[in-house]
């Protein structure tokens, strides 16, 4: 039965031998490789745009809480200049 | 190091054009491959053209780390795609497993024993099958096979000798 199975298998590697691709199977896959390719320039390209404007944004933010905090504190102080207390 | 070694190092330093030299030296070997697994033509380019992409991906990423050769690095991920296409195949349409056109270069006996032998093995698990077509269809060693498969060679040996008992099992019935 051994044999029988290998024979068989034989035959039908024998039979599939000659199988092959299409003839425009490299450019084919070359072209999906392309658009690949340009997809991840665009990419690389937004990205390129964004990060300096994440940048600024992070940056101005940054700013803006510093400011804020400064006018807070200033704003307490103005109140312990004051000598205003606060009963409970 | 290998025509196929150097092109996979050149692709990854973002020489694209480098990846045609691989595919022009291993298609016709991974689609008959393929094709012997799902018993389709068409479906076979299909898996190995997606295949192709995902290791064109995995080269230009630096995830190829050259410990396998690019061959063996290509047949494994066009085992584990078709493995995942028959398995996509089992789900969606079980009841036209190799009705699907095909427009590559195949005599219709050739059509007809694709047929035959994905019917034959269509039952066997997938590591099995998968074993037994690298090494009694396409004539790889079992080293190779085991390199491919990630397994040992005493594995492979073992689940040839369940494929061939499993086949055995079915006797005729496919004949």
């Amino acid at each position: 039965m051994t044999d029988e199975i290998e024979k068989r298998l034989e035959r039908l590697k024998a039979a599939t031998e000659q199988l092959r691709a299409r003839a425009d199977f490299t450019a084919r896959v070359m072209s999906r490789v392309a658009s690949e390719q340009s997809l991840w320039f665009e990419l690389q390209g937004s990205a390129r745009v964004l990060v300096p404007i994440a940048a600024l944004a992070a940056a101005a933010a940054l700013a803006w809480g510093v400011a804020t905090k400064d006018s807070v504190d200033t704003a307490l102080t103005d109140i312990d200049d004051d000598g205003v207390e606060v009963s409970w | 190091m290998s025509d196929l070694g150097d092109a996979a190092i050149r692709v990854s330093e973002g020489d694209a054009s480098a990846f045609t030299v691989i595919v022009d030296a291993t298609h016709h070997k991974l689609v008959r491959l393929a094709a012997r697994m799902l018993g389709n033509l068409a479906d076979a380019q299909d898996v190995v053209q997606d295949a192709y992409v995902r290791a064109y991906r995995s080269l230009t990423a630096g995830q190829f780390d050259q410990r396998s050769k690019v061959e063996t690095w290509l047949y494994r991920i066009v085992v584990n795609a078709t493995i995942d296409a028959r398995r996509k195949r089992k789900r969606t349409r079980t009841d036209e497993l190799v009705e699907a056109g095909w427009d590559g270069a195949a005599t219709a006996d050739a059509i007809v024993a694709l047929r035959e032998l994905s019917a034959w093995i269509a039952e066997l698990p997938d590591e099995q099958q998968a074993a037994l077509v690298l090494k009694s269809v396409e004539g790889l060693s079992s080293a190779e096979v085991a390199a491919i498969l990630e397994c040992s060679e005493g594995a492979v040996e073992q689940r040839l000798v369940r494929a061939r008992a499993a086949l055995r099992a079915h006797g005729g019935r496919d004949d």
